[in-house]
């Protein structure tokens, strides 16, 4: 199953994905996190890799080679990528958690995303998992992934919101842009302060027909580690997390 | 999405030729295309249209 996690920037995806990929490790999955978001640097320290691993970006020669003789790529001229076949180099591992980098911005006027665009969308594409195997996607803020295509090979759209009006208004167009790909998208409340706000942001994501498959609390725990650069062991929200999991994973309900 | 899809026309027939197309080199007789992944291909005619904004596809039409 490949499980997208989107949403406003700043509304949580890159710790909630942490959260989902520690819950499917101990659920016994083999989980490929894959951090599509071309910005935020800190998925690799939040999974516990001290370094990033070398980003599959570079794999293809890296931007300068898209400026010039265009990169070798042989992994992606396969019809078909499966985890074994990600040279080591650009897959970071422990147990059963492994990771892949798409590709960050590293200077200044160095261009657009877009080259990364492509290569999240024919990596998923190609990306095959075994029964017990998921990936979790990291996706850029926003929706322009949606546009560059590269949801069209998600199982399940999971939308992180935050309690915000932005972020209420960008899941409303996740739940648009996905149903047009005939993807099912599911709601999460993040950092939700209170029972009351919990309450108006559900009120807005029914209004527009979201489901809502859980709540993460406001867990000052998953604050305390967020500013340290790693995962929450413990607590309230990664229990909630692994509820997530579980509705995910359910093929209907 | 900056890489584009580039098409050939001959008349009123339009054929795919390459998509994320990253680069366009012109050579005597037409133009050499590479995509993100290295892959080649060689089109022989003149460009007819570029389009940078919307759909981002390069046609060029036979000669």
């Amino acid at each position: 199953m490949k499980i997208s996690v989107c949403g406003k920037g700043g509304s949580g995806k890159t710790t909630i994905v942490a959260l989902l990929a520690v819950q499917a490790v101990a659920k016994d999955f083999t989980v490929l996190v894959v951090d599509s978001d071309e910005s935020n640097p800190g998925l690799s320290r939040m999974l516990g890799f001290e370094n990033p691993p070398h980003s599959l970006m570079e794999l293809v020669g890296g931007k300068a080679a898209v400026k010039g003789k265009m990169g070798t790529g042989s992994l992606f001229k396969e019809s078909h990528i499966t985890m074994k076949d990600i040279p080591c180099e650009y897959l970071q591992g422990r147990g059963r958690l492994f990771h892949v980098r798409i590709g960050k911005i590293l200077q200044a006027m160095e261009g657009c995303a877009c080259p990364m665009g492509v290569l999240t969308r024919e990596f998923l594409k190609k990306l095959r998992l075994g029964e017990k195997e998921i990936a979790i996607i990291d996706m850029e803020a926003g929706v322009e992934h949606f546009g560059r295509g590269l949801d069209e090979t998600i199982d399940r759209v999971l939308i992180v919101v935050e309690p915000s009006f932005d972020s209420l208004a960008v899941a409303e167009k996740i739940k648009a842009l996905a149903s047009g790909m005939n993807k099912r998208a599911s709601a999460i409340l993040n950092k939700t302060p209170s029972g009351a706000v919990a309450e108006k942001m559900r009120v807005a994501l029914h209004r527009n027909e979201i489901e809502i498959i859980g709540e993460i609390p406001n867990d000052l725990m998953v604050f305390e580690a967020g500013v340290e650069g790693r995962v929450c062991g413990s607590g309230k929200a990664l229990d909630e997390a692994g509820n997530v999991l579980n509705r995910l994973l359910k093929k209907t309900d | 999405m900056c890489l584009s899809i580039v098409y050939q026309c001959s008349g009123n027939q339009q054929k795919e030729i390459m998509k994320d197309v990253a680069r366009i080199e012109a050579e005597a007789e037409g133009f050499r295309l590479i995509d993100l992944f290295g892959n080649t291909a060689f089109i022989e005619g003149s460009i007819q249209i570029v389009d940078l904004v919307d759909e981002h596809y390069v046609i060029i039409e036979k000669n």
